[in-house]
């Protein structure tokens, strides 16, 4: 046990490996805000009146909110001041296609082994990639649109589809839901859009690649899904970011938005700066999440895993309005040295005979200190609403912690709601069981440990499931017992 | 900017912010604390005085506290209490409590806080043995008393427990000796209601075993009032080595009963704290145990019941606090609401660093029998330790429509069949009690109180 112990912490005490700094100049607006500021980055992205507007109602309100103290993670406060609020890689236009892209950039792609190119022609995948706050390149367009599948940066379909939009935008997060949001709201850069029509099945898995690479520069992005009567698709979203010794904001907002009959998969494999040994530097990930469930039998599936980001913070949720509709969150979150993470979900049923599932795995090692936070909220009228939780939490060493706290309020005396929670370096119930199945203590213990995160990672698309498998940097199997 | 290990959070941690002030001033509460007798150790008046000034400066917690999320305080805080004459003015209805004194053991009976001065119905207490009303200990143990007060409910940032301190004047004291026995349980019984304006009591009860001492205590509160009646208790334990205490806390109470209670446990090496709460609310009620498992091979065995009909609220709160390794908690609470009830359960489970081979199991089950009622749980575990053994679940259903099938396929009316269920379902803690004279009265009293709100037949 000392030798796989020391393995492990061998392991996850690497250094980061994305940590390359891409030096591409860079158009970055006053570090500060102000309405300035907001109505500045609204004109550079050339927007309509009406999301001018909506910025500023939205940095209005946020200068009368107070950034919240309740989560279980602690950090140093942030100046608000001192991020730049939008930055943006110097390009004479927008490019066209692949070509046009600035090779450094293409250069960082191919450094997190993510080439667009390869992707293009080798894994089918469209790619609308983010570097810092601006959509570079987005591949794949036409055949998606043959669908009838509009997939663009934020930027795009704020000038293509500003209707849609419109109707859509902050009707799952508005502006107001939270301090994070708000700010959101008012200084969004950038970020993805797509829009599934009725009765349409994606044809592929969406993807988009954050990267956040200016030093002091916060990124919010903003991201809107919306799938109509019928409509499927899924969605993948991964992080990476280089070293850098401050902590950067990250406040982003997701929305999704399913009618009836639709379903969304979101997955997400988060792998930004944790921060070094000593906890310096590292992102900031305070994130807000949220789907809803507007058309009876829609489904909503969150899939995370969090190893990155010296905090996680964020609760991806599902609003169960629709009858029938169905939530579901698969999350791993790993912290190790001085990582901390705060992360679950909720899930509201409002609608009759809804139905969520919940299956959180944590695993702590070193000083990281991993929580679990969730509610199950079941309203009046959502008759025969079911739901499921499960949130199992490994520790590896005896300085992290692993906490949990569960909330669930049920005012329907038909629902039912269920909540199991384990903390322990290994089960000792799930081992017996095992042995006295007949199977040998090595054997369970193997089993028992490569499983621990199987059920969320079998949730993820083939692709990240594989980069997850890596990202964990840990092969957990036999490494414990 | 850098991040460092967080601060470890202690269970009584609350922010600065998050209370509120009394609707209508602290004026009754300062009332109060003059018109308490003076004739008590000058210590004692001082510390009054200091726990009113925490109290001055924090007020009531309000929701926007975590530990106060689903707990509304304005019930309390918009009323202005007195407190009960001294001595009461009436005295009891026999029938309304005689039926709570049930042990056969020692028993005191106090009427609005107030001690009664009973005729001994059993025989009489052994020497090491002492079972004095708070009053007559500072008279007598005033040394041990002044060494315990505070020491397992600290005067800190919990409003109820700063009021609590600043009004208190009565109480029980149970002290075993080392190595002392009791095979017979000793009751505590406390009479509230009677009053015709509002008032607020504050008792202060302790129960000390040395090392090696065993004994059960029964501690019940009941009464009626249809006039704001406010228990504000607490009671404080302090186990010594391998010391076994069961504890069985009863709450009948009924109409306008106020009551939060305190029961605040510190436990030495290989001490049992065996902890039975059955919970039959009036208007308002928070129940809340703490123990601090202070060394290895500590044990604290937590079962709770409550049963809530009509518009009343029924919060129960548990805090263990696994502070150093090898210590061991269960705990498994149940709740039936009906009505228009309300209904919180909050289990805290912390395993301090270093606290290994440390082992908590948790559990909530909740029916929830009428739409109009609510239930909020929030079983949570803080572990900074890895080597622990810890789960905790939450369940929140109604009756298994499989047993109701096969009971009515048996012949059981559909009314009947419900309310056999229902009744098992909560007698499950019932029967945990180790006294069946306990029990009985017990059974009686969910019999009770299930009758009086019978479970809907579905059509």
């Amino acid at each position: 046990m000392p030798t796989s112990t020391a393995k492990i912490e061998e392991i996850v005490s690497r250094e980061y490996q994305h940590g390359f700094y891409t030096p591409i100049e860079e158009e970055t607006v006053p570090a500060g805000l102000n309405e300035d500021i907001v109505r500045l980055i609204s004109a550079k992205k050339n927007e309509p009146q009406w999301l001018t507007e909506w910025r500023l109602k939205a940095y209005r309100h946020w200068l009368t909110m107070r950034e919240p103290t309740w989560q279980n993670v602690r950090y140093q406060p942030i100046d608000y001041d001192a991020i730049h609020y939008y930055s943006a890689p110097k390009m004479k236009k927008q490019p066209k296609s692949l070509d046009e892209v600035d090779p450094e950039l293409l250069r960082t792609y191919e450094k997190l082994g993510i080439p667009l190119r390869e992707q293009e022609l080798l894994a089918g995948v469209a790619v609308d990639a983010v570097f810092d706050s601006v959509s570079v390149a987005t591949t794949f367009k036409e055949k998606l649109a043959e669908h009838g599948v509009i997939f663009c940066s934020f930027s795009e379909a704020v000038q293509n589809y500003p209707e849609l939009v419109r109707r859509y935008l902050g009707t799952v997060v508005p502006y107001s839901d939270n301090f994070f949001a708000a700010l959101n709201s008012a200084v969004f850069s950038d970020g993805s859009f797509c829009f599934v029509p009725k009765g349409v099945r994606c044809p592929m898995e969406l993807s988009t690649y954050f990267r956040i690479n200016a030093a002091k520069t916060g990124q919010f992005e903003r991201t809107l899904i919306v799938a109509e009567e019928g409509a499927y698709v899924s969605y993948l979203e991964g992080c990476t970011a280089p070293m850098r010794d401050e902590n950067q904001l990250h406040a982003a907002v997701v929305e999704l938005i399913a009618l009836e009959g639709a379903e969304i998969k979101y997955s997400t494999v988060q792998n930004w700066y944790p921060g070094d040994k000593e906890g310096r530097g590292g992102i900031y990930n305070f994130v807000t999440k949220r789907g809803i469930c507007l058309g009876r039998r829609s489904k909503i599936s969150w899939t995370q895993v969090e190893t990155g980001s010296a905090i996680t913070w964020k609760y991806p949720s599902v609003i169960l309005r629709g009858d029938e509709s169905v939530g579901e969150f698969y999350s791993v979150a790993l912290t190790n040295h001085y990582q901390q993470a705060d992360t679950g979900t909720k899930m509201i049923h409002l609608g009759r005979g809804t139905r969520s599932t919940i299956l959180s795995k944590a695993i702590s090692a070193g000083h990281g200190q991993n929580s679990y936070r969730g509610l199950v909220k079941v309203m009046r009228g959502a008759e025969r609403a079911r739901n499921y939780t499960q949130c199992d939490s490994l520790l590896i060493g005896d300085r992290c912690g692993a906490h949990t706290f569960p909330y669930m309020e049920v005012r329907n005396s038909s629902a039912i709601v269920e909540h199991e929670a384990t903390t322990s370096k290994i089960s000792e119930e799930q081992l017996f069981y095992c042995q006295s199945r007949g199977i040998s203590l090595e054997d369970a213990v193997s089993m028992i440990v490569s499983g621990f995160c199987r059920q969320v990672f079998q949730e993820l698309p083939m692709e990240f499931a594989v980069e997850a498998h890596k990202l964990m940097g840990v092969s957990l199997e036999g490494a414990i017992g | 900017m850098s991040v460092r290990g967080r601060a470890i959070p202690t269970p009584d941690s609350m922010s600065a912010s998050g209370f509120i002030p009394p609707l209508q001033g602290f004026g009754s509460y300062e009332n109060a604390f003059g018109q308490l007798s003076q004739s008590v150790p000058a210590w004692l008046q001082q510390l009054r005085a200091a726990a009113l000034d925490t109290f001055r400066q924090l007020g009531f917690p309000s929701q926007r506290l975590e530990d106060w999320k689903y707990t509304d305080t304005t019930p309390i805080a918009r009323e202005v209490f007195q407190l009960p004459r001294r001595p009461p003015a009436t005295e009891p209805r026999a029938e309304l409590w005689e039926p709570w004194v049930f042990s056969g053991g020692a028993a005191m009976v106090f009427f609005q806080g107030w001690p009664l001065p009973l005729q001994p119905v059993a025989p009489p207490l052994p020497d090491e043995v002492s079972l004095l009303s708070l009053q007559d200990a500072l008279a007598k143990e005033e040394a041990l008393v002044r060494g315990l007060l505070g020491t397992s409910a600290p005067l800190n940032e919990q409003s109820f427990t700063a009021l609590n301190t600043a009004l208190l004047d009565e109480g029980a004291w149970v002290r075993l000796a080392p190595g002392a026995r009791l095979a017979t349980p000793i009751q505590l019984l406390f009479v509230g209601g009677s009053v015709e304006h509002p008032t607020i009591l504050c008792p202060r009860n302790f129960i000390v075993l040395g090392d090696g001492a065993e004994a059960t205590v029964i501690e019940c509160w009941i009464g009626e009032s249809s006039v704001p009646f406010l228990t504000n208790g607490i009671t404080e334990v302090v186990l010594g080595e391998e010391a076994h205490l069961t504890h069985v806390r009863i709450l009948a109470e009924r109409e306008a009963m106020l009551h939060m209670g305190l029961t605040a446990v510190r436990q030495s090496r290989g001490s049992t704290f065996r902890s039975q709460v059955i919970t039959f609310p009036g208007q308002w009620t928070r129940v809340e145990i703490h123990t601090r498992l202070e060394a290895p091979a500590a044990t604290a065995l937590l079962d709770g019941l409550f049963v809530a009909n009509g518009s009343s609220f029924v919060d129960h709160h548990t805090t263990i606090d696994h502070a150093q390794g090898a210590t061991t908690s269960r705990q498994l609470y149940k709740g039936v609401l009906n009505g228009a009830s309300h209904g919180v359960f909050n289990g805290k489970v912390f395993v301090r660093p270093g606290a290994l081979k440390s082992d908590a199991q948790q559990m909530n089950k909740n029916l929830l029998l009428s739409d109009d009622a609510e239930i909020d749980t929030k079983p949570q575990l803080e572990i900074f330790a890895d080597d622990v053994k810890c789960s905790h679940g939450a369940a929140i259903g109604q009756l298994d429509e499989e047993a109701l099938f096969y009971l009515r396929s048996r012949g059981v009316a559909a009314g009947d069949a419900r309310h056999m269920l229902i009744y098992g379902f909560a007698n499950e803690i019932v029967e945990r009690v180790p006294w069946e004279n306990a029990r009985r009265r017990l059974r009686a009293a969910l019999q009770e109180r299930l009758a009086t709100a019978p479970p809907e037949d579905p059509a």
